[in-house]
């Protein structure tokens, strides 16, 4: 009998340890969190952060991600930049998601949903570089305004801003809310990385 | 075994809270929004954390361009695949429709195959069921247009089959541990004093 409940006692753990383990990590000490308004941090041990694998094989280490209360909505972006050192700035979007996330010196300082390409029309996932920006560009090819556009490819694909709402496709572009864009197009520089992420969607 | 009651009761108690405390508490521990209180702390993944902020993938319903323009362009007619060899198929339960390969219309249908389908299997389906690289159909099966060319038509795209539902590992320990309850239980009313037997 004592065998018996000894084997459901480790049934169970095993079950509680399973249950972590989808979650993505096993309980380990904590993260620190900081009492800086309701957009607070999730913050990683420092000196070394976590690490991120992005496309082309490039690995960025992590200091701090956006506490965002509960899920975003189609328009809804954050933006937190406060007490958030200089330092290289970079992107990554992430299309199955449908978010995109930008980071100064391993923080992130902002995340939105986003649109991206119909599936005839796809963006293309990997390393980009801000090629140029323009503010106040107009698309020849697809008649329309294209504000506060930084552009990714020769061939027409960027990030700009958009009317981001369900079910909005593009031809390619990744489309951001405006304010977001605004404050995005003011970080970012040419030269500055921007990485896509196709996950299930490749 | 009398004597072990209540170290026993006080067992059954222990493994009970330990199956269900660290699932309650475990939920109130990874919730972001609320006030950290316990001792153990999580980690969060970076990829979970923008999972739980995320709207979730985008469905192929109702999608329509964001571009005015582009939306109003002409829309492409489909265009149908003519296959290399149209063929006729007579006889019972042979398919009528002229150009259809073997398999393409129950690749479509049901990905578990036509067995069980009443009258003639099939051209080219196999004794179990399970779909083939098509074949060419059976020869006598009808009136064919001069038998099969065996160059054949492209083969169908492969319609991989349904996985059935693993239960997951939580839900595992929960069942495994809910029939060790009703087995104690059972052991338990053995030592009861029982009811006389019917004779």
């Amino acid at each position: 009998m004592r065998v018996l409940i000894l084997l459901l006692v480790i049934v169970a753990i095993g079950g509680w340890l399973g249950w972590f383990a989808r979650q993505g990590s096993l309980p380990v000490a904590m993260p620190q969190r900081s009492e800086a308004g309701p957009d607070a941090r999730w913050r990683y041990p420092e000196p070394e952060g976590r690490a991120m694998m992005l496309p082309g094989g490039d690995r960025e280490m992590i200091h701090s991600l956006l506490n965002v209360p509960g899920q975003f909505k189609f328009g809804d972006f954050t933006w937190l930049a406060d007490g958030v050192p200089a330092g290289p700035v970079w992107v990554r979007v992430d299309l199955e998601r449908q978010l995109i996330a930008v980071f100064r010196a391993g923080h992130e300082i902002g995340s939105a949903v986003i649109i991206y390409g119909a599936s005839n029309k796809p963006t293309p996932a990997g390393k980009f570089t801000v090629l140029e920006k323009a503010q106040d560009h107009y698309s020849r090819s697809y008649d329309a305004p294209m504000p506060f556009m930084l552009r990714l490819t020769a061939d027409g694909v960027a990030i700009h801003a958009s009317n981001v709402r369900p079910g909005a496709v593009t031809h390619g572009c990744i489309g951001v809310p405006l304010t977001f864009a605004r404050k995005l197009f003011a970080e970012m520089q040419p030269g500055s990385r921007v990485y896509i992420e196709a996950g299930r969607l490749k | 075994m009398f004597r072990l009651n209540k170290r026993r009761s006080a067992a059954v108690a222990m493994a009970l809270t330990a199956a269900i405390f660290p699932g309650g508490a475990a939920v109130g521990l990874t919730d972001s929004s609320g006030v950290y209180s316990g001792v153990v702390r999580v980690l969060r993944d970076p990829m979970s954390i923008l999972s739980d902020r995320s709207p979730g993938q985008r469905s192929n319903a109702g999608l329509v361009q964001s571009k005015s323009e582009y939306a109003s362009a002409p829309e492409v007619a489909p265009r149908e695949r003519v296959l290399p060899t149209a063929r006729t198929r007579g006889g019972p339960g042979g398919i009528a429709d002229p150009g259809e390969g073997p398999g393409i219309s129950s690749g479509a249908g049901s990905p578990v195959g036509p067995v069980g389908k009443a009258g003639a299997p099939q051209a080219g389906a196999l004794p179990d069921g399970s779909l083939p690289v098509p074949v060419p159909a059976l020869p006598g099966s009808g009136a064919s247009s001069g038998g099969i060319v065996p160059g054949g038509p492209l083969p169908p795209p492969f319609a991989p089959p349904i996985p059935s539902a693993v239960p997951e590992p939580s839900a595992w320990s929960m069942m495994i541990f809910g029939i060790g309850l009703v087995g104690a239980a059972l052991r338990r009313r053995r030592h009861l004093p029982q009811a006389p037997r019917l004779g």
